[in-house]
């Protein structure tokens, strides 16, 4: 009786499954994602080739004029006219090189041909379009940035993309320029460090007069905007250079997180070790400073891990 | 897309078991099948196509659970607020709040328990199949199957769970 009541328990549970409508639109994205791979398997014949490099001698002719003429005239790289190109902004993100591709600047990592990210203009209306025709799962404004700065998380969930941060900054009524950054190619305190420390070519930065703290999107622990990782490999431990850390830093610090909309308790701790809990339990914080190091180790007492 | 036909159902049920939150489960499925078909040409038929792709599944699955330990982007809250609107419940599921409860329950196991009781108990695979999808020996499957049963008894016991193993 007893094995008939354990063998029906997991028949229950073969019942959930998904509705016809989620199976037929998972199967429409799986098309449109296979069709918008690139075909490894077709050789490029010889006619292709040829207008391939009609193509390009056109351009370079062109290109040469356009140059000339931009030389002959050359346009102020102020807000109302402005170019994207590698010399148009800059950050406290070192390591960071760049490519221009089409209307965008694509970032990399020094040494990696991946890129991590994207810089180009938008109007008001393709950056709506953007925001509506994504799977959007965060939209926040970020305050004392030095710019106006509207933050957007995508859940993107490719091979090697989990989410993409989009932040948009005015730049006139109508134009605004757009930052991408696929996460994990790039990591979340250095998007922030990278964001927090932006300086526009012609448009003067706000600098704000005390420490800035951010989430990362998600979750409600406050970090330090100036964090670079040196570790954040583990599961359980990260650890960061704060370049601005201190004593009096740290102790700031944990106020903040204790008075961030009431979501942090301290449970134990004193000195430059300290640990925190959130309200409901879920999660247990300790963060501790050495030297410059700033070390995060997490717990989740409600997991059986 | 005859794999997907085929096997959609199972797939979806396992990456739902093992992660517990739709929109995710939805991406997963998208993966897998994805990669499948991507990597077809090396598929050698050494293994059966469900088989292979369970492989491809757990895999993703365990990629994300690994992600969302680290980035801090698991809520265990989250599961009951999206289930019932998910799954349409009302219509389809007999015993519902049971099934919601032991879902939650899985969720909380350690992904090797929950790898091997969502394959064996509820995707119906032999302890052979399950050791390939794993790569694991069957000593291992059988060795970690009785403790994850052992473990989702004692929580069914500490809950108070009234249909027991």
């Amino acid at each position: 009786m007893a094995n008939k009541q354990f063998e029906d328990k997991w028949e229950l549970l073969k019942q959930l499954g998904s509705t016809d409508t989620q199976k037929d639109a998972v199967r429409k994205r799986i098309q449109e994602s296979i069709h918008r791979r690139p075909s490894k398997t077709s050789p490029i014949k010889f006619y292709q080739w040829k207008s391939i490099i009609a193509a390009s001698l056109l351009i370079v002719i062109f290109g040469g004029f356009l140059f000339m003429l931009m030389k002959e005239n050359p346009k102020q790289n102020n807000s109302s006219n402005y170019t994207i190109d590698y010399k148009s902004f800059s950050w406290k993100l070192d390591d960071v090189t760049s490519k221009k591709t089409g209307d965008y600047l694509e970032l990399y990592r020094k040494n990696d041909p991946i890129p991590f990210g994207t810089v180009n203009e938008v109007t008001k209306d393709e950056m709506n379009t953007i925001i509506k025709s994504k799977p959007m799962f965060v939209n926040k404004e970020l305050e004392h940035f030095p710019y106006k700065t509207f933050m957007y998380i995508e859940h993107v969930k490719m091979q090697d993309v989990g989410i993409r941060y989009y932040f948009f900054i005015p730049l006139t009524k109508e134009k605004w320029i757009q930052y991408t950054f696929d996460y994990p190619k790039i990591e979340y305190a250095d998007i922030f460090q990278a964001m927090s420390s932006l300086e526009l070519k012609g448009k003067k930065a706000y600098h704000h007069d005390e420490a800035l703290y951010v989430t990362h999107g998600y979750g409600s622990m406050i970090y330090p905007v100036n964090l670079e990782p040196i570790s954040v490999t583990s599961n359980k431990i990260e650890v960061y250079s704060w370049s601005a850390a201190s004593t009096k830093a740290y102790d700031q610090y944990l106020e903040k997180i204790l008075h961030s909309d009431g979501n942090w308790q301290k449970e134990s701790g004193e000195g430059l070790s300290n640990t925190f809990v959130s309200v409901d339990g879920n999660e247990v914080i300790t963060i501790s400073l050495n030297g410059n190091e700033l070390t995060y180790e997490y717990f989740y007492p409600n997991q059986d891990e | 897309m005859d794999w997907y036909e085929l096997y959609y159902d199972d797939i979806y049920r396992f990456i739902l078991y093992m992660i517990g939150d739709k929109q995710c489960c939805d991406d997963l499925v998208h993966d897998t099948f994805l990669r499948a078909y991507s990597a077809v040409d090396g598929f050698e038929n050494r293994s059966a196509v469900k088989t292979w792709l369970f492989s491809i599944a757990k895999y993703l699955v365990i990629d994300e659970i690994r992600k969302r330990k680290r980035k801090r982007l698991f809520s265990t809250v989250r599961l009951n607020q999206e289930i019932p609107s998910s799954f349409n419940l009302e219509q389809h599921i007999e015993n519902k709040e049971f099934v919601l409860q032991q879902l939650e329950k899985i969720q909380k196991l350690k992904p090797n328990y929950r790898l091997v009781i969502t394959l064996k108990k509820i995707e119906d695979c032999t302890t052979k199949e399950v050791a390939e999808i794993l790569d694991w020996s069957e000593s291992k499957v059988r060795k970690t199957l009785s403790r994850a049963l052992q473990s989702l008894k004692k929580m069914n016991e500490i809950g108070g769970g009234n249909h027991g193993e």
